[in-house]
């Protein structure tokens, strides 16, 4: 601003054409300096945030969430094919057939058990005449196991009902190991013979199992789980057998088993028949430290285990353990049988020879009368069988003792039965179960076996993912790599597909969905990259943040309101 | 040069060997050697022999004897061979002798795996994982930073192919000088034993003395032997022992350096394993012809004398059964005549080592070996030295020189990689006789990132023992029985002239540049004021207005209020004439103005307020 141009100018005019000139300078010096003032904050805000948000984020893959949430609250179907085959010709005019179809699936409808909200079997009732070579086939049949060859599927979700006329061979309702169900026909009623398929269909499609079975995976009867749930184990993959011989006085009796052929014989076909769907791996052991569990032989470090409870009381002929204190029998033994090379769960199979001067040893029961096999089961552990030595053997010096593997595997292989949940208990009195001759599975009961399995597993997986999703909405730290996020994925398409084929009725392939799917889920919720950060403490972060950000922060947020400030009143002042 | 001779020697499966094929045997040894200086060296030998064929994978299905638990472990991981010491203490060669299973400082597991094995380093990890759970050590930190394969120094101890054993591409070997050994590693060790503790040798176990011993070392080895002298069968042997060093004279009250096994173990034997097979104590009572220093009570069961190589070595066996039947004790006890000779020290084995730091400061240093040879002969030997990759070592300054001399040696070199493997050294070279041959070498410390340094960092960093093999003409000093079994016994039919000695040194401790380790914080406030500094000034460059002070000098108190309030009425006035357009008003601000351009065109933030 030079003064001979105020000067030559007006003095009025001059004096409000200089302030304007100034003014208007001040302002666009002040406008730049806003400007850049905002510049700042848009720089930050642009490039800073983005930035830091970035450099610092949690690795997440998208899960899918929604589907998770669709899965849980999903209803599981299983779908049950059932024939009816009417082979007793001359009661024909009795019994309407499409009465009986229409009824029996009526009855069958209503009796979808109380949880039918998230598990419901689908029937579907075919009822047909036998052919006349069927007829035949039955009224000459020598023995039921005859018959069964003829109706046999190979379908596991299709059962055959066959009612005959009462011949000798029947004369009551037979259950044949291939899904097929011998019914005598009595001359009932349509309604009665209704009852009686829906009585038997129940024994052997076992669907009361099935939705406990559920419950139990879904955790909705934690509260007060029943015997059955609390004893047998859940599915797994594999289970790690092991038979061990414990001789507490290898110096007082010199004991033989051949617990290779024994298992062979007596165990192996039960395994057989489950070896598809988990595996087996069967080892045996001879231990020495029996004696830990007794008290009173010389091995003076007996007496460190005398307060445990693990002494036998003494009756007029022999000792017994009572219920109450088995426990305390089976604690001393855990630390022989652990496995340090397999993740898989363990059955243990233990048999004990009563040390001389402790025989004969027997369980007595809550009731107070001596158990008749003595032997206990431990619920997802294995069972204990006391195995006692004819005394008048003790005369001799070191007598050489052959254990009756028949006598044990009796019991482990009831024992095996329960801790695998393949159930033997009939509600219906009157039949016959025909055995395969040995411990291998029947149809029914692998079909029975596989549709618990499969519901539980898909229950299990499904709430695994659940929990994940509920983890990670609750837990911000928690890092989910790509291959949780994969195995996710797969978890969630394996239990879609598993749903599918089981509404089908395909239980085989039902049954492997599932379990992919609850190898993937556990597999992602179990992923030890999901600890990495979890434990990143907060206030380690305010002490990086605060000094980071102090001294940028406060003055480029109070220059940023200065600048919107002015900006805001300068455009009121031009709109005036 | 040495090493394709040791390793054929160390094929060789003796012929002495007998047992039947029926089932399992278990022997239990007791080996008691009074050592100078009042200290007594007690062995335990528990030797499981399972006649059956490692390769099969139906053998471990069925367990008699051999404990399960590492059954298991073989074959899940393949392993062949499998070799654990747990240490705790320096064996002191040059007083002690050899010691039955030479063992370093801490924990040492070297393992042959089967050729089926598809990823060995993989394995490896899991193995000393499992082994870790099964022994309670913290064998899991075996990882590729501590982990070599070993080119000559170790040799399939058990049966195995020519070409398998040639190469060392199945073996891995680590080691850990910091593992302290201690009680819970003896309850799962002594686990394995088929009587426990409940009956035999093992029910003199008592960790109180154990732990109070000078030296105690827990072994096993697993590896496939004979069944049988004609070798037609395979079988598996699975050797558990331990070794104790006591000063008797430091711990018994009398400060006699009478000893006895009440104590050395703090009771009484009471039983024989009524499994075993073989239950023995024995007591070497002399390396030459001397006589006993001490007297033995009670009578032993028999004198056993043999001769290993040019040395003649007598044993008092006590057979254990016939001395603890029907209810009756064992103690067998050493009382000595005469205690002057004992204060001397002994005459030192053929070849023993002493290994250690040189050099100051904390950037360089190196290691030397003093290899002390009392043998008449050249000998060859193998020396194995593992160094962790932060003392990097240069290849340089190795030297093996004798008495000034240089030795000529064959090297096998593989230098460490950061963080992911360790220098690994084996040299094979003569030792001159009667002489000393030094091996040096220098290097220099790395840095570290700060979270490498392990809780305690100014403790230091141990690098684990040099590994000395040789095979010895002599058997002076040595303890160890013959290749072809683990069981103490088999030295009285013993009649091999070559002895391996596998000689472990000490282990040592470097300190490395340590850091402060509040540095990350330091760190972060220097940065923090750095950004402040630049950032702060940037931005006030480019927001702020900058406005000289007026040239007035020292305006009062008054005045500056005055002034203040002055300048807010111009404010208000000038905006007033902004809406009103005042001409008399505009002359007083004109004027005012004027003033202030006069003094020096001023800006002033005036009306920003």
């Amino acid at each position: 601003m030079s003064m001979a141009e105020e000067n030559t100018a007006p003095r009025a005019a001059k004096n409000i054409d200089a302030k304007e000139q100034d003014d208007e300078c001040v302002m666009k010096e002040k406008n730049t300096q806003h400007t850049t003032a905002l510049c700042f904050s848009v720089f930050f805000i642009i490039v800073g945030l983005p930035l830091w948000w970035k450099t610092t984020e949690v690795y997440r893959v998208s899960l899918p969430f929604s589907d998770i949430e669709h899965l849980s609250g999903k209803k599981i179907e299983y779908r049950i094919e059932i024939n009816v085959i009417w082979a007793a010709d001359q009661e024909k005019e009795k019994v309407d057939l499409s009465t009986l179809a229409s009824h029996l699936s009526t009855v069958l409808e209503d009796k979808r058990g109380y949880n039918s909200s998230i598990l419901s079997p689908v029937h579907r009732v075919a009822v047909r005449e036998a052919e006349s070579r069927e007829v035949m086939a039955i009224q000459n049949a020598a023995q039921v196991s005859d018959l069964s060859p003829l109706f046999s599927t190979s379908q596991l979700n299709v059962y055959n009902v066959i009612i005959t006329q009462m011949t000798q061979v029947l004369a009551q309702p037979v259950i044949a190991p291939s899904n097929n169900i011998f019914l005598p026909y009595n001359g009932a009623e349509t309604s009665s013979l209704v009852d009686q398929i829906v009585q038997l269909l129940k024994d052997v499609v076992r669907s009361t199992t099935v939705s406990k079975t559920l419950d139990v995976a879904r955790g909705q009867i934690t509260q007060r789980p029943d015997k059955d749930t609390m004893r047998s184990f859940r599915y797994h993959s594999g289970f790690d057998v092991t038979f061990t011989l414990m001789v507490p006085e290898p110096d007082e009796v010199n004991v033989q088993w051949e617990i290779e052929s024994g298992v062979k014989d007596y165990l192996q076909p039960l395994f057989t028949s489950l070896e598809k769907y988990t595996h087996f791996t069967i080892t045996s052991q001879d231990g020495f430290a029996c004696n830990s569990i007794y008290s009173g032989t010389s091995v003076p470090k007996v007496l460190y285990f005398v307060s445990l409870g693990g002494k036998p009381k003494k009756s007029e002929n022999g000792f017994y353990y009572e219920e109450q204190h088995l426990p305390h029998v089976i604690n001393p033994l855990e630390s022989k049988l652990g496995s340090h090379a397999s993740n898989s769960p363990s059955l243990n199979f233990i048999t004990c020879i009563p040390p001389m001067n402790k025989s004969p040893l027997h369980i007595q029961d809550s009731k107070g009368k001596y158990v008749k096999s003595d032997a206990f089961l431990s619920p997802r552990w294995g069972g204990v069988m006391i195995y006692n030595i004819d005394k008048s053997l003790s005369n001799k010096t070191r007598p050489t003792v052959h254990l009756d593997m028949h006598r044990l595997m009796e019991v482990f292989v009831a024992q095996t039965r329960l801790l695998l949940n393949i159930q033997a208990h009939m509600t219906t009195n009157e039949v016959v179960v025909l055995s395969s001759g040995s411990s291998s599975l029947h149809q029914w009961e692998v079909a029975a076996w596989l549709r618990c399995r499969c519901v539980e597993n898909l229950a299990t997986s499904t709430s695994t993912l659940k929990s994940l999703a509920q983890l990670l909405e609750e837990i911000g730290n928690i890092v989910i790599n790509d291959e949780i996020g994969k195995e996710v994925e797969s978890a969630v398409a394996s239990i879609k597909s598993s749903h599918s084929h089981l509404a089908i009725g395909n239980l085989e392939e039902a049954f492997v969905a599932s379990r992919d799917a609850l190898q993937a889920s556990e597999l992602a919720f179990f992923h030890p990259s999901l600890l990495e950060l979890l434990y990143f403490p907060e206030d380690q972060k305010f002490a990086i943040y605060i000094p980071l950000f102090l001294p940028i922060s406060i003055p480029v947020l109070t220059s940023t309101v200065q600048a919107i400030k002015w900006f805001r009143q300068h455009k009121k002042a031009k709109v005036e | 040069m040495a090493a394709p001779m040791l390793r054929c020697l160390l094929f060789f499966l003796g012929m002495f060997f007998f047992g039947t094929n029926a089932s399992d045997e278990f022997s239990e040894e007791l080996f008691i050697k009074p050592l100078q200086k009042g200290y007594v060296y007690s062995h335990f030998q528990f030797t499981t022999k399972w006649n059956a064929s490692i390769h099969h994978q139906e053998t471990f299905q069925h367990y008699h004897l051999f404990p399960k638990a590492l059954g298991e472990v073989l074959l899940h991981y393949d392993v062949q061979e499998l070799h654990l010491s747990q240490t705790q203490g320096l064996w002191h060669h040059r007083q002690w002798g050899y010691p039955i299973h030479d063992a370093p400082p801490g924990a040492e597991l070297w393992v042959w795996f089967k050729p089926s094995v598809k990823d060995i380093d993989k394995t490896w990890t899991d193995l000393a994982n499992a082994v870790s759970g099964l022994f309670c050590s913290s064998l899991n930190f075996l990882d590729s930073k501590n982990t070599v394969t070993p080119r000559w120094s170790f040799r399939p101890q058990g049966l195995a192919h020519q070409g398998y054993a040639y190469r060392s591409y199945f073996m891995r070997y680590g080691t850990l000088p910091r593992e302290i050994v201690c009680t819970e590693n003896l309850t799962p060790w002594r686990k394995l034993l088929p009587c426990d503790s409940n009956a035999g040798l093992s029910t003199l176990f008592n960790a109180f003395h154990f732990h109070d011993a000078n030296y105690h070392s827990l072994g096993l080895h697993v590896r496939p032997i004979c069944a049988d002298s004609a070798c037609m069968e395979e079988a598996i042997e699975l050797s558990q022992s331990l070794s104790v060093v006591t000063d008797v004279v430091s711990t018994s009250n009398t400060g006699a350096p009478h000893w006895s096994l009440k104590s050395l173990f703090g009771n009484h034997l009471v039983s024989a394993c009524p499994i075993a097979s073989k239950s023995v104590i024995m007591v070497q009572t002399a390396n030459s012809q001397e006589p006993l220093p001490y007297r033995l009570t009670p009578e032993p069961t028999s004198v056993e004398e043999v001769i290993r190589g040019d040395q003649k070595h007598s044993f008092a066996v006590y057979q254990v059964p016939s001395f603890t039947h029907s209810g009756r004790v064992l103690n067998v006890a050493g009382t000595y005549n005469d205690v002057s000779g004992l204060q001397e020290d002994g005459t030192p084995p053929p070849i023993h080592a002493h290994r250690y730091i040189t050099g100051y400061g904390l950037s360089d240093g190196g290691i030397s070996c003093l290899i002390h040879s009392s043998l008449p002969v050249n000998q060859s030997i193998i020396y194995l030295d593992i160094l962790p990759w932060f003392t990097r070592v240069y290849f340089s300054s190795l030297e093996v020189s004798n008495n000034g001399h240089k030795v000529p040696f064959k090297v096998h070199y593989v230098p460490a990689k950061d963080r992911s493997r360790p220098h690994h050294l084996e040299l094979s070279f003569m030792l001159w006789p009667h002489s000393t041959t030094r091996v040096s070498f220098t290097f220099t410390r790395a840095f570290l990132k700060w979270t490498e340094y392990p809780p305690d960092a100014n403790h230091g960093f141990y690098i684990s023992s040099a590994v000395i093999t040789a095979l010895l003409p002599s058997s002076f000093g040595y303890t160890s029985p013959p290749q072809e079994s683990s069981q103490l016994s088999s030295i009285f039919s013993e009649n091999s002239t070559s002895y391996l000695i596998r000689i472990h040194t000490e282990s040592l401790l470097v300190s490395l540049p340590t850091p402060d380790f509040s540095m990350p914080y330091n760190v972060i406030c220097l940065a923090c004021t750095v950004l402040a500094i630049a950032f702060g000034s940037m931005h006030n460059l480019t927001t702020r207005r900058f406005i000289k002070e007026e040239a007035k000098a020292k305006r009062g108190l008054l005045t500056k209020v005055k002034s203040f309030f002055t300048r807010q009425k111009d404010a208000t006035l000038s905006e007033q004439a902004d809406a009103a357009e005042s001409a008399d008003q505009n002359d007083i601000k004109e004027k005012s103005k004027e003033k202030l351009e006069a003094s020096n065109d001023k800006p002033k933030e005036g009306d920003q307020s």
